[in-house]
C-alpha cells in the first residue's frame, strides 16, 4: 500500500494567538477508511480544509498523495483539490434537484451532458439515492441529505474523500447505514477521512478512530 | 457547451424578480446616460456662419490704400451705398480692426452671392483698393442640433448622474444575484474550479448589459437616419441634415463601445463581491 496522506509536526494558531493544532503527526494509507473523532471547535474542519488544501499550512508537513501542500503553486493546488471529494460540515444542498445538484458540479468541471449524467446517476446509485434524483434536496431526510453529500463528493471518482461532521444530526442506525456506503466506497479503492463528534464507539470495533484531543492527533 | 456558457447560463437562471427588476433598472439608466452623450456627441458646438473667415457667402472686405484721400474715400462709399446690388455697407479703419495696420475696410454685403461676385469684379479694378476678401460661397449650417449651454450642461450632468446610479443599482442586483447563485459558487471553490471560470460569467452578464444598451443606442440612430431619409419636410430629416451619416454613426459605435466599456466596468466591480467570506467554501 503507498502513503496518501502523511501530515508530520503540524501547527497551527489562529490569528488570536490560539493554539487549535499542535504537533499533530498523521499516517494515512491509501485505501483506508480513517475517522478522526473530537468535541466540537477541537480543530477536525481545520485539519480538514488543510488536507484539502483550502487553507495554508503555517508550520509543519502535509503531503497529499505524494505532494507538499505548503508547496503547490495556486494551479497544482487546484489540480489537487479536484482529486479530493470534499463534504464541507453542515452541508447544504443546491437549491435544485438531486440530480442537477450532481450534474452541475460534473459540468462545471467540464464533463458534456452524457457523460455528466452517466457519471451522476453511477454516484446516485452508490450511495442509494437514485429514486430521489428528481426529488428536491429541502425535502430530503437527513440521511439522505448526507447521501447526497457523499454523491457531490465521489461523482468525479476522487482518490481521497475528506468528509467533515459526517453524522451531525443521524441516528445510531443511519450512522451504520453511511458507514455501509463508506465501506463500499473504500473496497472501490478510495481513501476516506471522515470526523464525527466523538465518541461513537460503534466505530471502533470496525473502523480505525483517532481522536483529536487538544490539538494533538491521538490512536483512539 | 463550454464550461464558460454553461456557467454563464447557470448565472442567468439564479437571476429572480428583484434581481431582474434592478438589471433592468440599471439597463435603463445606462441607456439613458448614454443616449445624453449621444445627443451631445451630435449636438456638437453652435454652429457659426463661415467660421474659416468670419464672413457670409454674400459678404467681402474691401481694403483701402493709406494712400488714398479722406474725399476718395467718402465718395467710394457713397458710390456702394447707392447701389442696388449692395444691401449694406460699413467703413472701419484698419488700425480699430488691428492697430498694426493702416488704411481703410469697406465691409459690404451684397444682395446674393451672384451679385457679389459681379461686384467685385467691378471694384477689385478701383484706384486705391489694394485686396477683396470674400465670404465663402456655401451654405449655412442649419441649427437642428445646436443645444443652447444649459441644455448641454444638463445632459452632461445627466450623462454622470445616470451612469453614477446605473452603477450603484447593477451592484445591488448583482449582490442579490450572487447571493442566489452563493451556493454554486461555494460548490465550485470547493471541487477546484479555477477563479478564472467563477468570475468570467459575472463580468460577461455585466458586459452583456452594456452591448445591449449600445446597441439599442446604434440600432435606434440608424433606424432614425433611415426613417427620416424618406420625408424632406420633417424635423428628423432637419436633424440627419445637420449631422453627417459619419457623425451620426460614429455617436452610435461611441455609444456601443462606452457601453461594452462601462459592462465591463459594472462586471468587474461585481465580480469583487465574489472576493467576500460570504463565498468562501468552507463554513
Amino acid at each position: 500500500m503507498s502513503v496518501m496522506i502523511q501530515v508530520s509536526e503540524l501547527h497551527f494558531s489562529t490569528e488570536d494567538g490560539i493554539t487549535v493544532l499542535e504537533d499533530v503527526h498523521l499516517h494515512v494509507e491509501r485505501g483506508d477508511l480513517v475517522f478522526i473523532v473530537g468535541p466540537s471547535s477541537s480543530g477536525k474542519s481545520l485539519l480538514l480544509g488543510l488536507l484539502g488544501a483550502h487553507i495554508s499550512p503555517q508550520h509543519g508537513q502535509i503531503l497529499v498523495y505524494g505532494r507538499n501542500v505548503a508547496r503547490l503553486s495556486p494551479q497544482k493546488c487546484l489540480g489537487l483539490r479536484r482529486q479530493i471529494g470534499f463534504l464541507t460540515q453542515g452541508f447544504s444542498p443546491l437549491p435544485r434537484p438531486v440530480l442537477d445538484n450532481v450534474l452541475f458540479k460534473l459540468r462545471a468541471l467540464g464533463d458534456f451532458r452524457e457523460k455528466a449524467e452517466e457519471k451522476a446517476l453511477y454516484a446516485l446509485e452508490t450511495v442509494g439515492l437514485l429514486r430521489e434524483k428528481a426529488a428536491d434536496p429541502s425535502e430530503l431526510t437527513s440521511l439522505n441529505r448526507v447521501r447526497l453529500g457523499l454523491a457531490l463528493a465521489i461523482c468525479d471518482d476522487p482518490l481521497l474523500l475528506l468528509l467533515d461532521d459526517l453524522f451531525n444530526e443521524l441516528s445510531a442506525e443511519e450512522i451504520s447505514e453511511v458507514c455501509t456506503i463508506l465501506g463500499q466506497l473504500r473496497s472501490r479503492g478510495m481513501t476516506i477521512l471522515a470526523s464525527a463528534r466523538g465518541p461513537l464507539p460503534q466505530l471502533r470495533e470496525k473502523h480505525r478512530v483517532l481522536a483529536l484531543v487538544d490539538g494533538r492527533v491521538v490512536e483512539s | 457547451m463550454s464550461t464558460y456558457l454553461f456557467l454563464f447560463r447557470e448565472l442567468l437562471g439564479a437571476i429572480r424578480t428583484r434581481s431582474a427588476l434592478l438589471l433592468v433598472l440599471s439597463s435603463l439608466l445606462l441607456f439613458a446616460g448614454l443616449a445624453s452623450l449621444a445627443v451631445l456627441l451630435l449636438s456638437g458646438t453652435a454652429p457659426t456662419p463661415a467660421a474659416a473667415t468670419g464672413l457670409a457667402g454674400d459678404e467681402a472686405i474691401l481694403f483701402l490704400s493709406p494712400r488714398l484721400s479722406a474725399e476718395a474715400v467718402n465718395a467710394l462709399y457713397l458710390d456702394m451705398r447707392e447701389r442696388d446690388d449692395v444691401e449694406q455697407v460699413n467703413f472701419r479703419f484698419a488700425q480699430e480692426i488691428n492697430p498694426g495696420d493702416t488704411g481703410g475696410r469697406l465691409f459690404l454685403r451684397a444682395a446674393s452671392a451672384a451679385a457679389l461676385t459681379d461686384l467685385l469684379d467691378e471694384v477689385a479694378l478701383l484706384d486705391g483698393v489694394t485686396t477683396v476678401e470674400r465670404g465663402e460661397d456655401r451654405p449655412a449650417p442649419r441649427n437642428g442640433f445646436s443645444l443652447p449651454i444649459a441644455v448641454r450642461i444638463a445632459l452632461l450632468c445627466c450623462v454622470v448622474l445616470t451612469i453614477a446610479a446605473s452603477f450603484l443599482l447593477a451592484r445591488s442586483a448583482f449582490r442579490i444575484l450572487l447571493r442566489a447563485f452563493a451556493s454554486e459558487v461555494r460548490l465550485l471553490r470547493l471541487t477546484g474550479v479555477s477563479e478564472r471560470m467563477i468570475h468570467p460569467p459575472v463580468i460577461g452578464l455585466g458586459v452583456l448589459i452594456g452591448l445591449l444598451t449600445g446597441l439599442i443606442i446604434l440600432v435606434g440612430i440608424a433606424l432614425y437616419y433611415f426613417a427620416s431619409g424618406g420625408d424632406a419636410g420633417s424635423l428628423a430629416m432637419a436633424a440627419s441634415d445637420a449631422a453627417e451619416p459619419g457623425r451620426l454613426f460614429g455617436a452610435g459605435v461611441v455609444s456601443l463601445l462606452l457601453g461594452l466599456l462601462l459592462g465591463g466596468l459594472i462586471g468587474l466591480l461585481s465580480a469583487s463581491l465574489l472576493g467576500s467570506r460570504e463565498f468562501s467554501p468552507l463554513p
